[in-house]
């Protein structure tokens, strides 16, 4: 139950919402705690308040708590020497989060493998805790991708929980080393930030970087380092009868197989299967074939005529991610964002315009602010790239022949 | 005709007409003054508010329809996929109301069969459409640019 509530309080904090954080982090302190947890929870709210008495004071507690845990000392030692009056920062300056600690005090595990616990928070106190997870969650989506040294994941994650989607807990699993997390979109849904539960019982916060409605396929990026990736099937298609294990978070798995069907289905695609919806979480778990070989990721999708799941072709899943790691090797340099209505990457910041250009959804930054006609954004939305209009004189596009802005067909003759 | 829909004119139509004459009396307008003339039905027109109204009847596979359209804004000559989008966003919130674009108009309408209307029900329509329109018109014309249906 204490877990829960310092979980509780984590994932608080990792959205930003450090009253929260701190209520809940309180009240899971006045619970039995183990020392090594006790001494995580303290770190955790040291993260809910920007007072450096307070961080002190937290951090001496959890130090009391778990003496041998060096990570504590050190951000005792750091947070004491910022007390000191020349080493007071100017008023103006936010106090230094944790993730630039090692340029005053380098923790000797930083960029260290690291030995995971047998089990969650309770064994695994902030020793153990990785930059990536380090308690900043406001500063999440600025951590991914940033230069501070990700986190050494050794042992192979099979499967990773995905926490916080629209459905509820759903499954995703690491498609690069560099700690991309494949899911499904109906798991992220419009959610631009969600939390990796990796089989150890460690989170991370996960930022989604892209989504492929059309495939139903979600990338979130984690601070991390994956050392083994699950081996990957080498064959486009996956035979009928051919057996399946569908890996879900929580470490529950489900035999099946391939589902024997005559329909049309697109065989690079989508593969049915015999596993009712009812009998899944919320997507997006690996599925692997009878030699432990990574084939899919399951779906809660289904035909119109039954209820059995289908599963995407693992293939189909790495053409995605090729896909947007070109993307985002052509808008290197640029300023782009994640549209959260239709998951994909926008250059609308670099224009400063408030929309996203695939699919016209306001972007989040945009969201609050007045917004008014960009004349420099047209080209953006490619709307000055057509031939003009014959009725309007619009230069917006043509669908089927008729004008977008006022529907003229073209092939017929304006009428004055 | 209005959005392209097939209209005839017939006896019992005429007599609905009239029936909606008597509505708009009803709730202030002048019929005579309002009426317009269509290709095949009947339609009047007029000011409520700042939003412009009209309302026409038309047959629509033998039913009769009691149609309540308020033109808000000439769509603009960019920005036209997030204004899409928008209009379509707002006609999943709207209430008793919808929002199409027939040509280069944005407009906001209702429709619902003239059997059984009364004075009332066509006042909250007309008065809710013109709100609506009244609502809406600026903020698009602000955000979008564009033109409002009401200015030369």
């Amino acid at each position: 139950m204490a877990i829960r509530i310092v979980e509780q309080g984590i994932q608080a904090v990792q959205n930003g919402n450090r009253d929260e954080a701190r209520r809940l982090l309180r009240y899971a302190l006045k619970e039995e705690l183990s020392p090594a947890l006790r001494a995580t929870t303290l770190m955790w709210l040291a993260e809910t308040g920007d007072d450096i008495p307070f961080k002190v004071d937290c951090y001496r507690q959890a130090a009391e708590s778990d003496p041998q845990n060096n990570d504590v000392q050190q951000r005792l030692s750091y947070w004491l020497s910022q007390q000191l009056p020349s080493a007071q920062p100017p008023a103006n300056i936010p106090a230094m989060p944790p993730q630039s600690m090692p340029q005053a005090a380098p923790p000797p595990q930083q960029n260290t493998p690291i030995t995971y616990p047998a089990q969650g928070y309770n064994a695994g106190p902030p020793s153990s805790m990785p930059p990536g997870t380090l308690p900043t969650a406001p500063y999440a989506s600025q951590q991914v991708g940033m230069g501070q040294g990700p986190m050494q994941i050794q042992g192979q994650q099979r499967v990773v929980g995905v926490l916080g989607g629209p459905l509820g807990d759903g499954s995703g699993f690491f498609v690069t080393r560099e700690g991309l997390v494949a899911t499904t979109r109906a798991v992220t849904g419009s959610q631009p930030r969600l939390s990796i539960d990796l089989m150890s019982g460690h989170r991370l916060a996960g930022e989604v970087v892209r989504s492929f409605p059309q495939y139903d396929i979600s990338l979130v990026k984690v601070n991390a380092y994956v050392e083994h990736l699950a081996a990957v099937s080498p064959s486009p298609y996956l035979q009928p009868d051919a057996p399946i294990v569908v890996t879900m978070h929580g470490g529950k798995g489900l035999r099946s197989q391939r589902r024997n069907t005559r329909s049309a289905t697109n065989d690079t695609l989508w593969f049915p299967t015999v596993i009712h919806r009812n009998e899944l979480d919320a997507g997006g778990g690996p599925v692997y074939d009878a030699h432990n070989l990574l084939v899919g990721m399951m779906t809660r999708n289904t035909s119109r005529t039954n209820d059995y799941a289908y599963g995407l072709h693992i293939s189909q899943v790495y053409r995605c991610v090729e896909q947007y790691a070109q993307e985002m090797q052509q808008m290197q340099g640029q300023k782009t964002i994640y549209c959260t209505n239709c998951g994909a990457v926008s250059r609308a910041p670099q224009f400063g315009a408030f929309y996203c250009e695939t699919c016209g959804g306001t972007l989040p930054y945009a969201e609050n602010v007045t917004r008014y006609p960009l004349p420099n954004a047209a080209a953006l939305y490619q709307e000055n790239m057509h031939r003009p209009c014959t009725n309007c004189q619009a230069q917006v596009g043509y669908y089927d022949s008729r004008c977008l802005r006022c529907g003229h067909d073209l092939t017929t003759p304006v009428r004055r | 005709m209005v959005f392209n829909r097939g209209r005839g004119r017939s006896a019992s139509l005429e007599q609905h007409a009239n029936n909606v004459e008597r509505i708009l009396a009803s709730i202030g307008v002048d019929p005579a003054q309002a009426r317009i003339s269509t290709r095949d039905g009947y339609g009047w027109t007029f000011q409520h508010g700042s939003a412009l109204i009209e309302i026409y009847i038309e047959v629509h596979d033998q039913r009769e329809y009691f149609q309540v359209v308020a033109p808000i804004i000439h769509l603009p000559m960019n920005n036209l996929l997030a204004l899409y989008r928008r209009l379509l966003e707002l006609n999943m919130s709207l209430t008793n109301a919808a929002i199409g674009v027939y040509q280069d108009v944005v407009y906001i309408f209702n429709e619902r069969p003239l059997t059984g209307l009364d004075a009332n029900e066509a006042n909250f329509i007309i008065s809710q459409i013109a709100g609506y329109a009244d609502d809406l018109d600026n903020q698009f014309v602000n955000e979008f640019g564009g033109r409002l249906y009401t200015q030369t």
